[in-house]
């Protein structure tokens, strides 16, 4: 690529020097005054004003040397200009000459990218080999159609020339590599598990204390690949837009689009308990027993009652015992006692907003990440913020719900693994979940005391030792500790046909149209392991799974035993502390 | 005393002729460089046989100075010269890419095949050991250049390259050059010429008018030559032999105005060109012609007064035209013109959807592309219409874009893109030289215009008799403005026409046309020359009627 350079610029100066002489000579050979009106008298009007032609072509041509350099050096001060130079037809030319960088898990070995290039038949090019388990967090990429997760999150470090590039020898550059904090291994366990319940699902573990991911998984999937098509593309948004529920461009994890932007909230049920047993031990109110009954709870001034699941009945029950069998009852009774003010406190130091209508939004802030521009990161992997409404508009049955995570309780996966990651760090604090390994941890700020944290980490020892989670974890007893919280969360669902069009149930004497909804449960378990030390927090989320014990704590147990396998819990493994 | 003008030494000009062809070799040799990294090989048979091509150019050159015996100013040929060689290495640089030579399906492959060798070149010279081992399994695994199917045509025989129209079409020039020359040097002739210009002028429209009127769609015919480009000098002979017989009488105006026994004729010359170009469609052409014959009459007859008519003339009927159109009456100014001049002031803006010179367009965009279209919906309207313009503007924004690649240095030969702008080896040429040598590369293009123009006004200044001071004014006018006509609209000075740059462009008849207009500048030069002498050995000379 230097030689030709080289040469184009000799040929550009000497073609110059060359021009510059014939002009000379084209000047000293110039007509003298004289002769023209010596010999031509009658002629020399005519002489003058074809004169005035070529002083008008010359002034001409100062205006297309004028123009050149306007395009040449100031046109990328239009943002017009810039604008439509997006769609030069170089750029694709670059794009796919060009090599971005690979993706690496946090091993850093080759085998284990997540996004590289590969040599096949001839042709070079950009692979994801862990395909729709991990698209999710690595996104595609088209020329086209853009690209989406990491891809695009990361895509200014991925662009950027490498080090080892070498400007005079090639035409265009060689990306930069990053490493990420996942472990392919553990994200292909983690998809393979919750792809295989058949329902939408997502997954999110982290590593403790430093709250990077090691596996972000969301079902249904898709590959990649596929994106390379109008067909494809415009179905698969179109999906997206008219029935998210059904669409695999969302990350159910995170509650975002592979794309870009906010998706959808779950409801977090029994798991919220988690948060309201913190309020409650940091306040000191955990003395109290309350009364679970058969006709249910019913807040003073509600004719509607709260009820526990299949109509479970605990009698009077102290605060141990209600987190270990997750008595709904109890929970409404003390998020009651602990008043509306204290919860939104405790709710803001987990991100989770009070007042959804002003605070809605995306947390932009809540990543920890070092290659990626901030803005890019954010609009890729910025979850919805958590909300409640915890305002003068909400009133006790609202309350009362909220307590035990139904109601107006909006969360995502990834929310509530930070909410076991609190719970089992040693000094409650609340740490940001990074992409990259090898980061220092970067606190957010306090959950509950240390003390407290202690408490709570018992309490949910408790849950998988005697609660409602220790069939799904009994297998494991005496090789891995494990402690967390069971969840089902119970909400109405609008049925929906494939285009995301709602199913009439039947139309009403006035000609309305009702549609039919079914009630779902979805399976949650949250937790951290091992219970003594924890080094990982996970939390799993699978639609209309039914009870959180029956299939989201059968997940998160092999997910732990994979980890142990992995060495995450002896130690082999480690993040800065 | 001798007031023969200097005029520069033919040792001069064989010396600028010889370090043309060494440039253009360095450049030859640039882009065959340039190409390996790309992944195509041009064929080095074609480079040289571009490069014999200054045998011939340097073979005319000698013809003139000794069997011509020639005593004019060589310096038009030299920088025509050299632009014709700017002209080759331009071409070569162009249709040695594999993706500017094929077409359809041929070309997504070709320009696939590019990119991919470049990735495998960046992963020879960039990756680290590792990554080549995991991704090809050894090192030697690695392959030197990437497999690749035979393609139809690749391999040119050595009768292939020499017999075909890159060969040609310099050949015919030159001898038109030469031809055009004997012929202009023949005293007869040009008396002839001068004495039936009216007659001449009328004898050539009227078939041309036929073939053209018969055969006209959009301005191109058989292909896309444009085999009457040569007419364009007869129709300017005829037009300043009227001139040069009538224009004292025109001179003698009345409130203005010439009298009528000597505009009618005048007229009808001067209006001849746009019937045809209209009917082709080529309105660059018509506007070249408009502003030639502006200029001459303006400096032959001298009375700006006339020349505020005419303009006045020509304003009432544009606006004529164009509210004509606007009416739809289904007369007028074509829905094309209303585009280019659109696309000269907003570039970067698409029209509305419904705008009605930009309607049917959008529509047939739409059907070549397969698209459903939800009329309802603005939001789609609007970008489907945005993409259908960008698609019908790509020539002009492609090429600018290129330009601003190019900065001052350009890309380099053969690394830039310039296959990326439509037509870019005749019309946009200039575009695709600016890509790859810059700014600089183009001052020399201008320079070397600016030297041919120069000297063609010179052999003008120097003409004894308005006959031949009117065609060389002329000639020059048509090469100049031209020039500008084409560049200014790659540029957007101009709106764009689909008009071609003298000498540079080699494409079909433009090239045979330029070096006929420059055979008989040269003729009127060495007429000049000879007229002086003889004046100067004081014997009397066989003027055409000095008045």
């Amino acid at each position: 690529m230097l030689i030709p350079k080289i040469l184009t610029i000799v040929f550009v100066l000497a073609g110059l020097a060359l021009a510059l002489l014939l002009a000379r000579a084209a000047m000293a050979s110039r007509t003298p005054r004289a002769l023209l009106r010596s010999a031509l008298q009658r002629l020399d009007a005519t002489n003058r004003w074809i004169l005035i032609a070529r002083l008008t072509f010359f002034i001409l041509l100062g205006a297309v040397i004028g123009f050149h350099s306007y395009w040449a050096f100031f046109a990328d001060r239009d943002q017009k200009f810039n604008r439509a130079k997006q769609l030069d037809a170089r750029n694709r030319r670059l794009a796919e000459s060009a090599l971005k960088g690979w993706v690496l898990d946090r091993s850093r070995k080759l085998e284990n990218a997540l996004i590289r290039y590969r040599y096949d038949g001839g042709l070079i090019s950009r692979d994801y080999p862990l395909g729709p388990a991990a698209v999710h967090l690595t996104g595609y990429s088209d020329f086209v159609f853009g690209s989406g997760g990491i891809e695009s999150a990361f895509r200014d470090w991925l662009t950027s020339p490498d080090s080892t590039y070498n400007e005079l020898l090639s035409p265009v550059p060689v990306g930069k590599d990053i490493a990420v904090s996942i472990d392919s291994v553990l994200q292909r366990e983690v998809f393979g598990l919750i792809q295989a319940t058949g329902k939408p699902a997502g997954a999110v573990v982290l590593l403790l204390p430093s709250n990077e991911v090691l596996a972000m998984a969301s079902a249904p999937s898709f590959d990649p690949l596929t994106i390379n098509n109008e067909e494809t593309w415009s179905s698969m948004t179109d999906q997206a837009e008219n029935a998210p529920e059904r669409s695999p461009l969302v990350n159910r994890a995170l509650g975002t689009l592979v794309t870009g932007g906010p998706s959808f909230y779950f409801r977090p049920g029994s798991t919220f308990k988690v948060f309201t047993a913190a309020v409650a031990i940091e306040s000191g109110m955990t003395n109290e027993h309350f009364t679970c009954r058969g006709e249910g709870f019913t807040p003073p001034g509600f004719a509607r009652a709260v009820r526990d699941f299949g109509g479970e009945v605990h009698g009077s029950i102290g605060f141990k015992d209600a987190f270990r069998v997750s008595c709904n009852q109890y929970f409404a009774q003390l998020g009651l006692k602990l008043g509306r003010e204290r919860m939104a406190a405790y709710a803001r130091r987990l991100g989770i907003s009070s007042n959804p209508e002003s605070e809605a939004g995306r947390a932009n802030d809540l990543w920890q990440t070092k290659n990626a521009e901030p803005k890019s990161f954010a609009f890729i992997f910025a979850p919805p913020r958590g909300r409640m409404d915890l305002t003068s508009k909400a009133n006790s049955f609202d309350l009362a719900l909220q307590s035990f995570g139904q109601g107006y309780d909006d969360v995502t996966v990834m929310q509530m693994a930070l909410l076991a990651a609190a719970a089992a760090s040693p000094d409650g604090t609340l740490i940001a979940p990074s992409l990259q390994p090898d980061l220092p941890k970067k606190i957010i700020g306090p959950f509950v005391s240390a003390h407290s944290a202690a408490e709570l980490r018992s309490l949910m020892k408790l849950v998988v030792e005697s609660g409602t989670a220790a069939g799904a974890f009994s297998h494991l007893r005496g090789r891995i500790s494990i402690a967390g919280k069971t969840g089902s969360a119970d909400r109405d669902v609008m049925i929906t046909n494939a285009d995301g069009d709602p199913v009439v149930d039947f139309m009403d004497a006035q000609g309305r149209p009702h549609y039919k909804y079914a009630n779902w449960t979805d399976s949650w378990f949250i937790g951290f392991a091992p219970a003594d030390d924890p080094k990982i927090a996970f939390a799993v989320c699978v639609e209309n799974g039914g009870q959180g014990a029956k299939t989201a704590a059968p997940i998160a147990a092999k997910i732990c035993e994979k980890a142990a396998a992995l060495g995450y819990f002896n130690g082999a493994q480690r993040s800065n502390p | 005393m001798s007031t023969t003008p200097k005029r520069s030494s033919p040792s001069l000009n064989l010396l600028v002729l010889a370090l043309v062809l060494a440039i253009d070799l360095i450049a030859f040799v640039a882009i065959v460089w340039a190409a390996q990294t790309k992944g195509y090989y041009p064929s080095k048979l074609a480079a040289l046989r571009s490069l014999a091509l200054f045998v011939p150019i340097i073979a005319v050159f000698l013809w003139l100075m000794r069997r011509q015996k020639f005593r004019g100013e060589m310096l038009i040929f030299t920088a025509a010269a050299f632009l014709f060689g700017f002209g080759l290495v331009m071409q070569y640089r162009l249709f040695s890419d594999p993706e500017y030579s094929s077409r359809g399906a041929q070309r997504g492959k070709a320009r696939e095949e590019k990119a991919q060798t470049v990735r495998l070149l960046n992963i020879k010279t960039g990756y680290d050991e590792d990554k080549k081992r995991f991704m090809f399994g050894a090192l030697e695994a690695i392959p030197e250049e990437l497999p690749r199917p035979a393609r139809p045509g690749a391999v040119r025989t050595f009768a292939d390259i020499l017999f075909s129209s890159t060969t040609f079409i310099p050949l015919g020039a030159l001898v038109a050059m030469m031809g055009a020359f004997v012929l202009f040097k023949n005293e007869r002739i040009v008396l002839w010429l001068q004495r039936r210009s009216l007659l001449i002028g009328v004898a050539t429209m009227i078939p041309f008018a036929a073939l053209v009127l018969g055969f006209s769609e959009e301005g191109k015919f058989l292909g896309q030559t444009t085999p009457w480009e040569p007419v364009k000098i007869v129709f300017l002979m005829s037009f300043a032999g009227v001139l040069a017989d009538s224009y004292r009488h025109l001179a003698r105006t009345r409130w203005g105005l010439p009298p009528f026994k000597y505009l009618t004729p005048f007229a009808v010359i001067a209006a001849m060109p746009v019937v045809p170009f209209f009917a082709l469609s080529d309105f660059g052409q018509m506007l070249v012609f408009f502003g030639v014959y502006v200029m001459l009459y303006a400096v032959a007859v001298r009375k700006p007064a006339q020349l505020a008519y005419g303009l006045l003339l020509i304003v009432v009927l544009f606006a004529g035209f164009s509210v004509a159109s606007r009416a739809k009456s289904g007369f007028g100014i074509p829905p094309r013109v209303y585009f280019r001049f659109y696309m000269w002031t907003h570039l970067w803006e698409p029209p509305q959807a419904d705008t009605w010179w930009w309607k049917r367009d959008f529509e047939r965009y739409l059907k070549a592309k397969n698209l459903p279209l939800n009329r309802d919906d603005p939001r789609e309207v609007k970008q489907r219409n945005s993409e259908a313009w960008s698609d019908k503007v790509m020539q002009q924004s492609q090429g600018l874009f290129g330009i601003h690649d190019g900065g001052a240095f350009g890309a380099g030969l053969g690394l830039g893109f310039p296959e990326t702008v439509p037509i870019s080896d005749s019309d946009f040429i200039y575009a695709a030289a600016a890509e790859e040598t810059g700014l600089a590369g183009a001052l020399a293009l201008l320079l070397a215009l600016g030297v041919v123009v120069s000297a063609g006004i010179s052999i003008s200044l120097r003409a004894p008799d308005m006959f031949t001071k009117l065609i060389a004014a002329g000639l020059t006018g048509f090469l100049g403005l031209q020039s500008i006509v084409n560049i200014g609209g790659v540029l957007r000075l101009l709106p764009m026409t689909g008009i071609t740059l003298p000498f540079v462009s080699h494409g079909g008849w433009s090239l045979i046309t330029s070096f006929a207009m420059l055979g008989i500048l040269l003729a009127i030069s060495d007429r000049n020359s000879r007229a002086v002498a003889e004046k100067d050995a004081a014997v009397p000379a066989q003027f055409i009627a000095v008045h």
